[in-house]
């Protein structure tokens, strides 16, 4: 039972990490593999508000996750928009510059040292003992709540709210968006803030629950395979793959060896991409289209 | 009106160049010695690093302030090798063809040592490891390479092992409790040859090993981890590995209700990870002795940090370095003026260098070992006091292992 609490756990982690991939992938067709990076940068944020006003976290949670949404917009604005038009791996190979840039500049504000807001948070506390031998933190309670909720909270927003309803649209027809009069750049915009957020909140609660520190950047690379297991156009698809990689992950860490956990997601998704090359929810006219 | 935190972060960046300065100033000191470092100042090991090059750089330039040695300044050239060996054998080309160096310094992964060890010992430079990195398992025998000397806060494993494996079983004979114990290396070949020999010398002391496990670096989630060793009723789990490894280990136990002992080795980040963490049952067992023990020498390095700045690390994470400072003016001190490679590999085995209580043991060498005789104790952090305490008396193995003695 309480294996299977481990397994919940790490894939609500890494499908909120997902998450941010599939959003700007919907949008503008990126793999985005700067996410990690946007990912330290809006904890450290987070941890930058934390010591400045250390009696109010909530404040804190909330700069961080503007910061992170801001940065995504303006990644959007400076170094994406003005390469539309360009094939599309020039906006990866974008991404890859952006990443090393943006690991240079969290080091020269915030240095190499490790932090542990956990500390300062008063977070570390003890776990839960629930019944069927299962412990519980609360900082892994709010992973899987904040999972839940923006596994739900996203495609019924895409599906109800106008914004999310033009986020459709550009996702599925830019240029037959743009004539029917939605700004296609700031809803392209809203998707990497939106990313940049996504990818906040999996780094606020890596930070708290281990460390923080601008190596933990490699920790977004995580969200990759459960994005490509589940189809990388697919919000739907993201909770499924994050199980499905959260499951491989912890089962060969347990049973055979913990050297192994890293490959077993991958060997899943090559099985996965063998049946299904575009994901198991992701559309078949995206593959073609890339 | 700034917050002070803005305006350290604010500090911090600016500060961040002063390192690339003194590079770009290197030329200009001309006439001196010129010793070239190599170390990994950014990518994901510089945490566990830069504050080794730190203390190193802050050493000397206080000692130029002084005069440098014999009169001549001491010109260093500072390159990062971003932890990678390809980097690592660009920069001993250019400390060897371009720079010219006497005497080349490693603060660095193991996984960088190939290049430059074979760099020293093909153009015959005495080759200084320092800060934390790992000393070879062979420089304490007849096959080490004679040119590369250990002045670092991390000895050869087998020393290590014959400390921490008795320090393990000693802590738990404390405690009265039976051990069962987990091992952890972090899938790295150092590291997983740290935690083999322990595991040997366990065997050997008659300890029940429930487990050996190596975590790859930069795993995101080590809970599959934490629950295989809690299903395997270990008590107590040690690592020989960087400092990630353990407390992502530490951190994957304690939230699914573990609440045995951690007993990790060194590292600079050591004390301050101890200060922040604040778990009573997490061991640090370093080479280096921490500020908690008021030791003069890291107010000497603090009045060098108030000085000269340009330092991202807290004032207990640049002992080892600054120590690492003190076997380079010894060996400079003992090579006189001029100073030749040749001359400077001889008067290396005249050096003898008390680096006031950040390591135990003075840094020597004779041509058979070139190893630091290393010396290891143990903190905690004491919940009663809420404050790091040392809970043991210094060891120094000398082939078996140690008897270790807690401070009552």
């Amino acid at each position: 039972m309480s294996l299977v609490v481990v397994i919940l756990i790490q894939a609500s982690f890494y499908a909120l990490l997902a998450t941010g991939y599939v959003l700007i992938y919907r949008s503008t067709r990126v793999l985005n593999l700067a996410h990690g990076e946007l990912m330290v940068f809006g904890a450290f944020v987070f941890y930058q508000a934390l010591t400045m006003f250390p009696g109010s976290p909530a404040t804190a949670v909330v700069a961080g996750l503007l910061g992170g949404a801001l940065l995504g917009a303006l990644v959007y604005f400076v170094v994406m928009r003005p390469l539309a038009g360009y094939p599309v791996a020039v906006g990866v190979l974008a991404t890859i510059a952006l990443s090393i840039l943006l690991r240079s500049l969290i080091t020269a504000i915030w240095s190499g040292q490790t932090r542990y807001p956990a500390e300062l948070l008063g977070a570390r506390a003890a776990p839960w003992d629930l019944p069927g031998g299962i412990a519980l933190t609360p900082i892994d309670a709010a992973i899987v709540a904040a999972a839940a909720a923006a596994l739900l909270g996203l495609p019924l927003m895409l599906q109800r709210a106008s914004t999310g309803v033009a986020m459709r649209g550009v996702a599925e027809n830019a240029v037959l968006a743009a004539q029917r009069g939605i700004n296609i750049h700031a809803i392209n915009a809203i998707s990497w803030g939106a990313a940049g957020l996504m990818a906040t909140l999996a780094g606020i609660f890596f930070a708290v629950k281990v460390r923080l520190g601008p190596d933990i950047w490699i920790v977004g690379l995580a969200g990759f395979a459960p994005a490509l297991i589940g189809g990388m156009d697919s919000l739907r698809g993201v909770a499924l793959g994050a199980l499905i990689v959260a499951t491989a992950e912890v089962l060969a860490s347990r049973y055979i060896a913990p050297q192994f956990a890293l490959a077993a997601p991958f060997l899943v998704l090559l099985v996965a991409l063998w049946i299904r090359p575009w994901g198991l929810y992701g559309s078949r006219e995206e593959l073609e289209r890339v | 009106m700034k917050h002070p935190r803005m305006i350290d972060a604010m500090k911090r960046a600016a500060l961040a160049l002063p390192l690339a300065a003194l590079v770009a100033a290197g030329p200009a000191l001309a006439q001196g010695y010129k010793v070239g470092i190599s170390g990994t100042v950014t990518g994901p090991a510089s945490p566990s690093y830069l504050p080794h090059v730190e203390g190193t750089r802050l050493y000397l330039q206080q000692l130029n302030d002084r005069g440098g040695v014999k009169g001549h300044k001491v010109d260093v050239t500072f390159l990062d090798d971003k932890g990678s060996p390809s980097e690592a054998a660009n920069n001993a080309k250019r400390l060897m063809n371009d720079e010219q160096v006497t005497m080349m310094v490693l603060m660095s992964l193991s996984s960088t040592y190939q290049p430059m060890f074979s760099t020293a010992a093909r153009t015959k430079t005495p080759l200084l490891l320092a800060g934390q990195a790992v000393c070879p398992a062979d420089a304490a025998t007849a096959k080490h390479n004679p040119y590369v000397f250990c002045a670092s806060s991390t000895s050869e494993p087998n020393a290590a092992a014959l400390w921490q494996v008795p320090f393990v079983k000693a802590l738990a004979e404390r405690n009265r409790q039976p051990l069962k114990l987990a091992l952890v290396a972090t899938d790295i070949p150092i590291s997983r040859m740290g935690v083999d020999q322990m595991e040997k010398l366990a065997k050997e002391l008659g300890i029940e090993v429930v487990d050996k496990l190596a975590i790859p670096p930069g795993a995101a989630d080590v809970s599959g981890a934490a629950s295989r060793i809690i299903s395997k009723g270990a008590n107590y789990v040690t690592s020989w590995s960087p400092l990630t490894t353990a407390v992502q280990v530490l951190g994957a136990l304690r939230r699914q209700g573990w609440d045995g002992w951690y007993v990790h080795n060194t590292s600079a980040e050591a004390e301050d990870t101890l200060n922040q963490l604040k778990d009573p049952k997490f061991v640090m067992s370093p080479e280096h002795g921490f500020t908690v023990d008021k030791l003069p020498v890291y107010d000497d390095i603090a009045a060098a940090v108030k000085k000269y700045g340009g330092v991202s690390s807290p004032v207990d994470m640049l002992g080892a370095g600054w120590a690492g400072g003190m076997a380079i003016e010894a060996a400079l001190e003992a090579c006189g003026w001029p100073c030749d490679r040749a001359k400077l590999h001889d008067a290396m085995y005249k050096v003898k260098v008390d680096t006031k209580g950040v390591f135990r043991n003075p840094i020597g060498w004779t041509r058979e070992n070139h190893a630091h005789r290393s010396a290891f104790t143990a903190y905690v952090w004491d919940a009663k006091s809420q404050s790091v305490r040392r809970i043991t008396e210094w060891a120094t193995p000398t082939g078996k292992p140690v008897k270790v003695q807690f401070i009552q």
